[in-house]
């Protein structure tokens, strides 16, 4: 009961800006879920230990040299790729990783998409044809 | 006689042997003693007293009429006529000199000292300090004793500080303040912190609630293209992405760069498309 109140109440506070994090979030959520076919249990193992590894990848610093900042990622990767194994296998563990990229390339595509499309004076390229 | 059981008891924590002792009197005195005790006391004091007043009025010893007033002169005459004795007491009352020393002694006493110094002096030295024997060899810096003082001064040790019995309290006292703020600035933020998690879970619980009805509806593609530009930049840069940098890879990952044909018809044809990317700063950099 506190719990839904509580959730309710953080709902209702919201600005835009969190709605749309959140809206991104659950689209993360369902791409990760169907795209390795977690279960009820993995999910219910898995998702805790993603907040961690998530929260520790998002503590990195921006400010670091690029080369630094992949580096601080790489091992943060590198120490939670043991405990994803333990809940998903070695292969669907590579796969996360791997779906995790691709998942920001669609958010990258569809940003790229979005700019075009809202530049209605200019007229639509050509594609290169390799 | 009653032992008592105050004493007794502390005796037995102690494990005295005295504990143990049966409770006797040891000391006695006859009957009645207490009850005539002032009276043997008084009747002694005044048998005493009786003795003194009978002596006073019998001198123990008479002596003749003026025999003082000449007193100090007749014994100063006996001294004189006595013989030398050796005594210096007795010699120097008579006024006799009792030491001697050789005629002229003390003309020569100061250059036979003087002599006897400067002979020990050369003597005593050893060979290699002869030579040095009349330099100062103590030499100091210059203004080394104007500055003495103040050197030993700072060396002096500090007096070890006093701290009295009420300043110790006092400090308990800011110490005691001090856990305390400690504690409900703890106990603050631990109440802050939880509400942060609560707010956290019910966030996580939302995300997992809208993810399952994405899933459950299939529309992850008009999900995504309902997004918005800014939404998106906001996610993209807070999970560490270099957005403009990604986009660039993405336009030459996905072949979607304008054809060559375009460049023939217009030579601003990839500033135009990275311009409708929004990342014009991309090209002057």
């Amino acid at each position: 009961m506190v719990g839904m109140f509580t959730g309710v109440y953080a709902q209702d506070q919201q600005p835009d800006d969190a709605k749309g994090k959140q809206k991104i979030e659950a689209l993360y959520v369902a791409y990760i879920t169907k795209t390795l076919n977690l279960n009820e249990d993995e999910a219910q193992k898995f998702w805790p230990v993603h907040a961690q590894f998530d929260s520790e990848l998002k503590s990195v610093k921006l400010e670091l040299p690029e080369l630094d900042r992949q580096q601080q990622q790489l091992n943060i990767k590198k120490k939670y790729q043991d405990r994803f194994s333990k809940i998903l296998g070695n292969d669907r563990t590579n796969d996360f990783f791997r779906k995790d990229g691709e998942f920001r390339k669609k958010l990258v595509e569809q940003l790229r998409n979005k700019r075009q499309q809202n530049n209605p004076n200019q007229r639509p390229f050509k594609r290169r044809n390799f | 006689m009653q032992k008592d059981l105050h004493i007794l008891n502390e005796l037995t924590e102690l494990g005295s042997p005295l504990a143990e002792w049966p409770a006797l009197n040891v000391f006695t005195v006859p009957d009645g003693y207490f009850d005539q005790l002032p009276e043997s006391i008084l009747s002694g004091i005044e048998n005493q007293l009786n003795t003194l007043s009978f002596s006073k009025q019998a001198p123990v010893s008479d002596v003749p009429e003026g025999y003082f007033d000449g007193l100090a002169d007749s014994i100063l005459n006996r001294i004189k006529n006595v013989p030398a004795s050796g005594s210096i007491l007795t010699d120097s009352l008579r006024q006799a000199s009792v030491f001697n020393v050789p005629v002229h002694y003390f003309d020569d006493l100061a250059t036979n000292i003087l002599q006897r110094i400067h002979a020990d002096e050369e003597t005593e030295l050893p060979v290699t300090l002869q030579s040095v024997q009349h330099i100062n060899v103590f030499t100091v810096p210059t203004g080394y004793f104007e500055s003495l003082p103040e050197a030993i001064q700072q060396q002096v040790p500090a007096p070890a500080k006093v701290i009295g019995i009420n300043t110790q309290r006092s400090f308990f006292k800011y110490a005691m303040a001090a856990a305390f703020t400690g504690l409900l600035g703890l106990s603050l933020f631990t109440t802050f912190n939880k509400k942060d998690d609560k707010i956290d879970t019910a966030q996580s619980e939302l995300v997992m609630a809208d993810a399952n009805l994405i899933l459950k509806n299939n529309n992850f593609d008009q999900e995504l293209e309902s997004l918005g530009d800014n939404d998106i930049v906001q996610y993209l840069q807070s999970n560490g992405e270099d957005v403009k940098a990604a986009l660039v890879a993405s336009v030459t990952d996905e072949k979607n760069l304008p054809s060559e044909e375009e460049y023939y018809l217009d030579d601003q044809t990839l500033d135009n498309f990275l311009n409708q990317l929004n990342i014009p700063q991309t090209i002057n950099n």
